[in-house]
C-alpha cells in the first residue's frame, strides 16, 4: 500500500496538481481576505436584525461558501483523476503492475484508495486553510464546516468509484468523464422527476425513472443534505447519503471483480 | 521440478463473430528448468507474446495447465520470485529510475532498510548509477531497456522472463543489454527470453523453442539447431589444390585455401576423405562438424513447413 500510495502522491506532484490544487486554494483565500472591505448591512425596513440572527446568516454564508469552493475541488479533483486508472492498465503499463507479487483486487484496491487518499487530502487541506483565512479575517467560525469537509471527500469517493469502474471497464479516460457527466446529468433530471412527470401521465417512465433514482448517487442532494446537517436545520431523509455511498462501494467491489477477471 | 510447466495450453482469442476466433496457441507444451536460459523464437504472429502472458497470469488459457513453480499464475505467489520485462514496457514516466526501483521493491515486500541499498545495487549491475535521479521519460529507449532490466532482478528472482528485451534498441544499447544478460546468466538465475532476434537468442541461449501459427514447431537445444548433420568442415593447408573427391566418398560443398566443407553419408565416407588428403601430403589442422547459425537453422525448419516466414 504504501508503495502505491507513495507512487500516487507522486504522479499527483508531477502532473502540476499540487500546483493547480494550490492555485484554487490561494485564489479562494485571496477572495476571503477581499471580502474583509464589504460592508454588509443587515436591515429590513430600517429595523437592525438582532445579533444572533445575523451571525446565522454569517454562518450560512460561509458553508456556503466553503461548500461551492469544495465542489468546484470535487469537480476539479474528478477530471483530474479520471485518466489516472485508464493510464495504470494502459498497454505496456499493465504489464508492470500486473507481473509483481500483489493479488490484482489488491492492486486495484490500493490504487483506488490512494487516489482516495491524496486527492481527499487535498481537498481537506484547500477547505480547512480557506475555512481558517475567514476565521482569521472575520472572526467567525462554524463547527458545521467539518461536516461540509466531510461530506465532499465523501462526494468525492463516490465520483471516484464511477470513474474507477469506467476506467477498468474500457481503459479510456474519455469514457471516464463521459459517464461521470451523464452520471451527473441523470441524477439532477431524476431529482427533478416530480416535476417533470406531474406534467405527462407516463407511468412506466416514472417507474423507472423512480428505480433509477434511488439505484444511482445523489450528490447533489448530499451537498444540501450536508448543509442543512452543518447549518442545525432537521435533515428529512439521509437516503442520498447512505444510498450514494452504497453505490459507491458496490460499483468499487465490480470494479476489483471486473479487473480480476479481466485480460491484458 | 521444472520452474515454468507449460502443459498442452491452447488460447483463442474470441471475436463476436465466430469466424473470426483466432487460435493463438494451439496445444503447446514446454518446461523450463533451473538454471537454463530459454530462448522463444518465431515469426511475428507465432504466439510468443501471448505464450509469455499467459505464464505472467496476464492471459488465461482455454484449455491446459500452466506452473511456475508449482503454482497457477493467477496465484501472486507465483511471480514472488519472478522477473519480468515485457515487450513494449512502459513504465511510469513520472518516477526516475531510482523511485522505479523503489516502487517495484515496496510491491515485492523488499524491507524498507533494504531498498536503498537494493536501488543502488541493481542501478549498479545495469550501469545507470549516474541516471538514477533523471526521469524516465528524459530516458533513451537503450536506458529505459536497462532500467527493465534492474526492476526484473527486484526481489532475487530465480527466474527472468524477458519480452522482446532488445527490441527497438540501438546496437550500442543491445550488446549492453547482452552484457547485463550474460551477468544474469553468470549468476545462476533462469533466463526465459522472447525475441525475433536471432543472433541475440544464439549469443545466449542454452534451448530454444520454436511456434509458429500458435503451434510448437521445435525444442531443442542450440548445439542441436546449429549442427548440420551430413556436413564437416575440414580445416587443413590446402593452397592451390584442387581436392576432387570422387562420388562414393561423399560431396565437397565448398573448398579454400585453408579450409574444405564435405557433405557425407556416412563416418566411414569422411574417413575416407581423410585418406584421400594424406594420400595428397595435405596436413589437416582440424575437423569440426559443420554448422550454420541458428537463424539460417530457424529459416529452414519454418521454409520447410511450406509457409511464408514472417519478419
Amino acid at each position: 500500500m504504501r508503495g502505491i500510495l507513495g507512487d500516487t502522491w507522486r504522479e499527483f506532484v508531477q502532473r502540476k496538481g499540487l500546483i493547480l490544487f494550490g492555485i484554487l486554494t490561494f485564489v479562494s483565500i485571496l477572495i476571503v481576505l477581499a471580502s474583509q472591505n464589504l460592508n454588509l448591512q443587515f436591515s429590513t425596513e430600517g429595523a437592525d436584525f438582532d445579533t444572533p440572527l445575523r451571525d446565522d446568516l454569517v454562518d450560512s454564508a460561509l458553508l456556503g461558501g466553503v461548500s461551492v469552493f469544495l465542489g468546484f475541488l470535487v469537480f476539479v479533483a474528478v477530471l483530474a483523476t479520471s485518466g489516472l486508472i485508464p493510464r495504470m492498465i494502459e498497454r505496456g503499463r499493465a504489464e508492470y503492475w500486473l507481473s509483481k507479487p500483489v493479488a490484482r483486487p489488491t492492486l486495484i484496491g490500493f490504487k483506488i484508495l490512494a487516489i482516495w487518499i491524496v486527492y481527499s487530502g487535498v481537498l481537506l487541506i484547500g477547505g480547512v486553510l480557506v475555512v481558517a483565512s475567514a476565521a482569521a479575517v472575520h472572526g467567525i467560525f462554524s463547527s458545521g464546516t467539518w461536516f461540509v469537509l466531510l461530506g465532499s471527500i465523501v462526494t468525492f469517493f463516490i465520483w471516484l468509484a464511477i470513474i474507477a469502474f469506467v476506467g477498468v471497464l474500457t481503459g479510456s479516460q474519455a469514457s471516464a468523464m463521459i459517464a461521470a457527466f451523464i452520471t451527473w446529468f441523470a441524477q439532477w433530471l431524476l431529482s427533478q422527476r416530480d416535476g417533470l412527470f406531474g406534467v405527462v401521465e407516463w407511468p412506466v417512465v416514472e417507474g423507472i425513472a423512480d428505480v433509477l433514482y434511488y439505484v444511482l448517487p445523489k450528490t447533489n442532494e448530499i451537498g444540501t443534505l450536508v448543509l442543512d446537517y452543518a447549518g442545525g436545520r432537521d435533515v428529512v431523509t439521509w437516503l442520498p447519503l447512505w444510498s450514494s455511498v452504497l453505490f459507491g462501494l458496490v460499483l468499487t467491489f465490480l470494479t476489483l471483480w471486473r479487473f480480476k477477471q479481466k485480460e491484458f | 521440478m521444472h520452474l515454468i510447466d507449460v502443459q498442452t495450453v491452447t488460447k483463442i482469442f474470441r471475436t463476436r463473430l465466430k469466424k473470426g476466433n483466432v487460435v493463438a496457441l494451439d496445444a503447446v507444451s514446454l518446461t523450463v528448468g533451473p538454471g537454463e536460459i530459454f530462448g522463444l523464437l518465431g515469426p511475428n504472429g507465432a504466439g510468443k507474446t501471448t505464450l509469455v502472458k499467459l505464464i505472467m497470469g496476464m492471459l488465461r488459457p482455454n484449455t491446459g495447465v500452466i506452473t511456475i513453480n508449482g503454482l497457477e499464475p493467477e496465484d501472486p505467489r507465483s511471480r514472488q520470485r519472478v522477473g519480468f520485462l515485457g515487450e513494449n514496457y512502459r513504465f511510469p514516466t513520472h518516477l526516475t529510475g531510482g523511485g522505479l526501483l523503489r516502487l517495484t521493491c515496496r510491491l515485492f515486500g523488499v524491507p524498507t532498510s533494504k531498498i536503498n541499498d537494493t536501488t543502488d545495487h541493481l542501478l549498479g549491475i545495469v550501469g545507470m548509477e549516474k541516471w538514477s535521479q533523471t526521469r524516465i521519460a528524459k530516458y533513451s529507449k537503450g536506458m529505459t531497456q536497462r532500467i527493465g532490466l534492474a526492476q526484473s532482478l527486484v526481489g532475487e528472482p530465480e527466474l527472468i522472463i524477458l519480452d522482446e528485451p532488445t527490441d527497438g534498441v540501438d546496437p550500442v544499447g543491445r550488446v549492453e543489454i547482452r552484457e547485463v544478460l550474460k551477468r544474469i546468466r553468470d549468476g545462476g538465475t533462469t533466463v526465459f527470453l522472447n525475441s525475433h532476434l536471432l543472433g541475440e537468442v544464439e549469443a545466449v541461449a542454452d534451448r530454444v523453442a520454436i511456434l509458429k501459427n500458435g503451434r510448437l514447431v521445435r525444442v531443442s537445444s542450440i548445439d542441436e539447431l546449429t549442427h548440420q548433420q551430413d556436413q564437416y568442415r575440414i580445416e587443413a593447408v590446402i593452397g592451390d589444390n584442387q581436392v576432387n573427391i570422387p562420388a562414393e566418398m561423399g560431396k565437397r560443398v565448398s573448398i579454400s585455401s585453408d579450409a574444405l566443407v564435405v557433405e557425407v553419408d556416412t563416418t566411414a565416407q569422411l574417413n575416407d576423405i581423410i585418406d584421400l588428403l594424406r594420400f595428397n601430403k595435405i596436413e589437416i589442422q582440424a575437423i569440426l562438424p559443420q554448422r550454420i547459425s541458428l537463424e539460417q537453422s530457424f529459416m529452414q525448419m519454418l521454409q520447410a513447413s511450406g509457409d511464408e516466414v514472417g519478419s
